[in-house]
């Protein structure tokens, strides 16, 4: 007569008054410090070596915008209009272009056309949606792609038209970069001064 | 020696009473909520897309996982730990790795923008990356101490671990880099999986997985202090290995669009990159498996024809593809429950060797204890009906 065939015997170290419990905090506390220290580190130190905000940044005659602390100025050109700044990997490159009577979107199909495609050796661009730079009329689109070395890159484009000059703001970097600035890219291009 | 070193194997992820078990979970917690939201966003680019990416990334990661898992052919790790290696793989490490973003910053800062964007992804993530993933390993090892106790079982969990992390960055590289629509995930299949889905992360945090096994094993006779050059140098090729794959110098095979006989061109040019790390980690883990059937045969000898373990049972024991076999014909026999019961006599065979390697005298208490328990399974065992031809086959002969 079998009682309960089918169930092993119990382990000798299974049961609970057997157990002993081996709490160390010392080496959890270990790892978590490492861990902050190489996740959360980098954005501390980034922010801490990072320049004040410069001079505000004119492109062409009537386009100006307000680098945030943190971005520095990269090149700046009078003919054609145009400025690049940059905070680490993240490029804010902003033409002023003529106006165009079409509107922003026009402005927007000519960037993407003559500009995007011919620079990147891969590129999807999403929808454009309607927004505003200050009181001027824009639209927004985003976009990925692969750089001709092989860097798979995102960015934004915004292009405000105003009556006396269109203005494109092109902001890209490596791949999962932007979304470190989309703040500070906000601020900066919404406060962008378009005459 | 105590009874507490024989509480072995076959623990679960939730050890509740370790505190590194709560520091694994709220990290795991915090990445979780920040990959999905942001996963779930990349769905608005192409839902059709986006659910074949998982698709086609399920069919590569799912036989990945079952042959990572089976490779430790003598101990088989908890399912849930070996879940949890992929899990933090997944959303813990790739959530923490876009926080250490802003080591970019600072390259940027030292050395330019155009060389931060051009090398970030060589200098930086390499470290990063193996950093987080490693981590994850050690806190694994934190809290299930007895699971990780070889360069066999590091390697497993650091491979699990590399592989959630591979499908997760794969999900996003096809939804953003290769545009998220049907065909742009195929290429992006084909490029980051097909041609080159052996080299990257998978064997990366393996081989730290192995540099962590090798510190922690307890089966080594050399001393920790000796060991740690040889798991440094591990982690660093490792992390050389992730630099030469990210960096911008190999990076002579056809550039996108791919067209035409480029598509073949393309996995022999990644080859080049990737495969001779692929070999020296097959290599590695020749010599692992070598290493643990000469463990297992040195440390059972004296105990053969013992009250644990029959001349026969260990015949068995050592092939693994005997011990499958005599599992199956006990099932044929007897039944599930009866096959059930012969893996558990197999798994405590192989814990009486854990055993065995750790106490001082034959005649030790936990030794003792686990050999009386051996020979009780091998009783319940022969008790049930049908089961005792085939256990003998198994080779209990009910001693």
């Amino acid at each position: 007569m079998r009682s309960e065939p089918d169930r092993a015997p119990e382990r000798p170290d299974e049961a609970s008054s057997q157990r002993v419990a081996e709490r160390r905090w010392l080496p959890a506390a270990a790892v978590t410090a490492l861990i902050l220290l190489v996740a959360g580190g980098a954005r501390t130190v980034a922010d801490a070596t990072a320049s004040d905000a410069g001079p505000p940044v004119r492109v062409g005659a009537v386009a100006q915008i307000q680098p945030r602390p943190g971005w520095d100025l990269e090149t700046r050109s009078d003919d054609p209009p145009a400025a690049r700044l940059h905070r680490g990997p993240v490029l804010l490159d902003v033409f002023a272009l003529p106006p165009d009577a079409a509107g922003a979107i026009s402005v927007a199909r000519r960037f993407v056309d003559e500009a995007l495609r011919p620079g990147l050796a891969q590129v999807t661009v999403g929808e454009p949606a309607a927004t505003r730079v200050g009181e001027v009329e824009a639209v927004r689109f985003g976009y990925v792609g692969v750089t001709r070395d092989g860097v798979p890159v995102e960015g934004v484009v915004t292009v405000a038209s105003g009556p006396s000059v269109s203005v494109v703001f092109d902001a890209y970097a490596p791949q999962g970069e932007l979304v470190t600035v989309a703040e500070d890219l906000r601020a900066m291009i919404d406060g962008a001064v378009i005459g | 020696m105590t009874v507490r070193h024989a509480h072995l194997h076959h623990r679960s992820i939730f050890q509740l009473h370790q505190p590194a078990f709560w520091v694994f979970a709220a990290f795991l917690a915090y990445g979780t909520v920040r990959m999905v939201s942001g996963l779930v966003q990349l769905s608005s680019v192409s839902r059709s897309g986006w659910a074949l990416s998982w698709l086609l990334l399920g069919l590569y990661a799912a036989p990945l996982f079952l042959l990572i898992y089976y490779l430790d052919l003598y101990e088989r790790e908890p399912l849930s730990v070996a879940l949890a290696a992929f899990l933090w793989g997944a959303f813990a490490a790739t959530a923490l790795a876009l926080d250490a973003g802003g080591w970019d910053q600072v390259l940027a800062q030292v050395a330019g923008a155009d060389f931060a964007a051009r090398w970030a992804p060589a200098l930086t993530a390499p470290v990063v990356e193996e950093f987080l993933k490693g981590a994850g390993i050690v806190l694994l090892y934190l809290i299930v101490r007895d699971e990780v106790d070889d360069v066999m079982d590091g390697f497993v969990y650091g491979a699990l671990c590399g592989l959630g992390f591979a499908v997760v960055e794969d999900v996003v590289y096809f939804m953003a880099a290769f545009g998220g629509t049907p065909a742009g995930v195929l290429e992006g299949f084909y490029v980051r999986v097909l041609s080159s889905g052996l080299y990257g992360h998978v064997l990366y945090t393996g081989m730290v997985g192995m540099a962590v096994g090798l510190v922690v094993s307890r089966r080594e006779p050399a001393p920790v202090r000796e060991r740690l050059p040889l798991a440094a140098g591990i982690v660093m090729l490792a992390v050389l290995g992730h630099f030469l794959w990210n960096a911008p110098w190999l990076a002579f095979g056809p550039s996108a669009p791919i067209e035409g006989v480029e598509w073949l061109v393309l996995p022999l040019s990644l080859a080049v990159k990737g495969l001779p790390l692929l070999l020296f980690v097959v290599l590695a883990l020749r010599l692992a498996r070598r290493r643990e059937q000469r463990w297992l045969d040195d440390t059972l000898a004296v105990e053969v024809g013992g009250d644990g373990l029959s001349e026969t049972e260990f015949r068995t024991l050592r092939s693994p593809a005997d011990r499958r076999a005599a599992v199956s014909a006990v099932r044929r026999r007897a039944g599930a429950p009866a096959a059930k019961l012969l893996m558990r006599l197999q798994r405590e065979q192989i814990d009486l060797a854990m055993i065995a390697s750790r106490v001082a005298t034959p005649d030790d208490p936990a030794l003792v204890q686990q050999r009386d328990y051996c020979r009780s399974l091998r009783s319940a065992l022969a008790a049930m009906p049908g089961a005792q031809p085939a256990a003998d086959h198994a080779g209990s002969s009910g001693r």
